[in-house]
């Protein structure tokens, strides 16, 4: 009620702003802007379109790239060259960057963390353990689900393919998580104890989330 | 946290919000142009306001674009004249400490005819106007409001309280003139 009544105060009382701005003597209504100001709005209002034009990679391709990146990180020699080809192949579609250079030098993972509540169908594939990142695949045959481990200062950026739906959720213990999906698979990415974690899979995101809940120290 | 890690995220990814975005831009970009231009009074700077302003508007669009065409003009008249101001005085850095008392003004609002309040609150400073107006009506959130003026979320708080603060002694004087 006394919120009601002061939105609606405030609202009559701004309409004369308004009609303050909407005239100005020294700019017509044909006012041109410049070349300048017009390439830099198309840009900006309009440069996500051209990424329509272009086949966009999945978001499976997406976490693949930085599986990649993060196995280049293992391989030292490897690396600069994975971190080229991720640039060249995703970086100039503006889909994902994944920057490692943070000036953050210390040596080794640290703490490692685990899953708690696998389903007993699912075996571990592959996994690893890097100076950056951790990775652990598992499989029950007709579904996979990898769950993964960065150094939050190995982990930046991501810019993610359009076609997916992202949502935030914060579960009972103020943890927050960003939830990426599509049709098919889901990924759930939070931070947490200087952390990124990532679990992706052609599975049910509630299944996700609840693999993500069962996350321990090792 | 999440946020900060997203933090370059493509502000819109959805089309038809993107689609939507580009028409605001384009039917309200001659207001927001002459709301910069009566600020600086200079038309490279105020293109350059305009610019900035719709990227906060980007970054904000979620929360304002089914607001009616009215509104979002009001929110892009609010932030765009911010944006002019905080660049006019960009060398001002004022430390903003979080004060949290919040100023109740339930009872004296119960007892005011809406037009009377509207007149009272076309009294207060154009700063004061503009964060009501973010704040109840546009129902923003403080880190929301934030994004529009450029400034802290403490300073936002901070704003809202002088604002009340301003609307509650306009309030008190007019019932002690009753």
């Amino acid at each position: 009620m006394y919120d009601d009544k002061l939105s609606r105060a405030c609202e009559i009382a701004f309409e004369p702003i308004l009609e303050e701005y909407s005239v100005c003597d020294e700019v017509s209504e044909k006012h041109r802007f410049s070349d300048a100001f017009e390439e830099k709005m198309k840009v900006a209002v309009s440069a996500p379109k051209p990424k329509h034009r272009i086949k966009k990679l999945s978001w499976r391709l997406i976490i693949a790239a930085v599986l990649i990146f993060s196995s280049g990180l293992c391989i030292g020699a490897a690396r600069l060259p994975i971190h080229d080809l991720i640039m060249t192949v995703i970086g100039n579609r503006n889909d994902i960057i994944v920057n490692n250079k943070t000036g953050d030098e210390r040596i080794g993972l640290g703490k490692i963390y685990v899953l708690t509540s696998i389903p007993q169908d699912y075996r571990l594939i592959n996994s690893y353990i890097c100076a950056d990142s951790a990775n652990s695949c598992y499989s029950n045959g007709k579904n996979t689900f990898t769950f993964l481990q960065y150094k939050d200062s190995a982990y930046k950026d991501a810019y993610v393919n359009d076609s997916i739906k992202s949502e935030y959720i914060t579960d009972e213990n103020e943890q927050e998580y960003l939830i990426l999906s599509d049709d098919e698979s889901a990924s759930v990415i939070w931070h947490k104890d200087g952390y990124v974690f990532i679990i992706c899979g052609n599975i049910d995101k509630d299944d996700l989330l609840k693999l993500c809940k069962s996350t321990k120290l090792k | 946290m999440i946020k900060l890690l997203f933090a370059d995220m493509a502000l819109i990814d959805d089309p038809c919000d993107l689609a939507d975005y580009e028409n605001l831009y384009k039917s309200t970009r001659l207001k927001a142009y002459i709301t910069a231009f009566k600020i600086l009074r200079n038309e490279t700077l105020a293109e350059e306001a305009v610019s900035e302003s719709y990227l906060k508007i980007a970054e904000n669009f979620q929360k304002i674009h089914n607001l009616n065409a009215h509104k979002k003009e009001a929110y892009i008249v609010i932030t765009v004249r911010n944006t002019s101001l905080n660049m006019l005085k960009k060398e001002t850095k004022i430390e903003i400490v979080e004060y949290n008392d919040e100023i109740d003004l339930a009872p004296q609002i119960e007892h005011i005819r809406e037009q009377r309040l509207a007149e009272l609150i076309a009294e207060l400073s154009a700063t004061d106007k503009e964060i009501l107006y973010l704040r109840y009506t546009l129902k923003l959130g403080y880190d929301e409001i934030a994004i529009a003026l450029g400034i802290s979320s403490a300073a936002a708080r901070q704003r809202m309280r002088f604002a009340k603060k301003n609307l509650k002694e306009l309030l008190e004087r007019e019932e002690n003139d009753v």
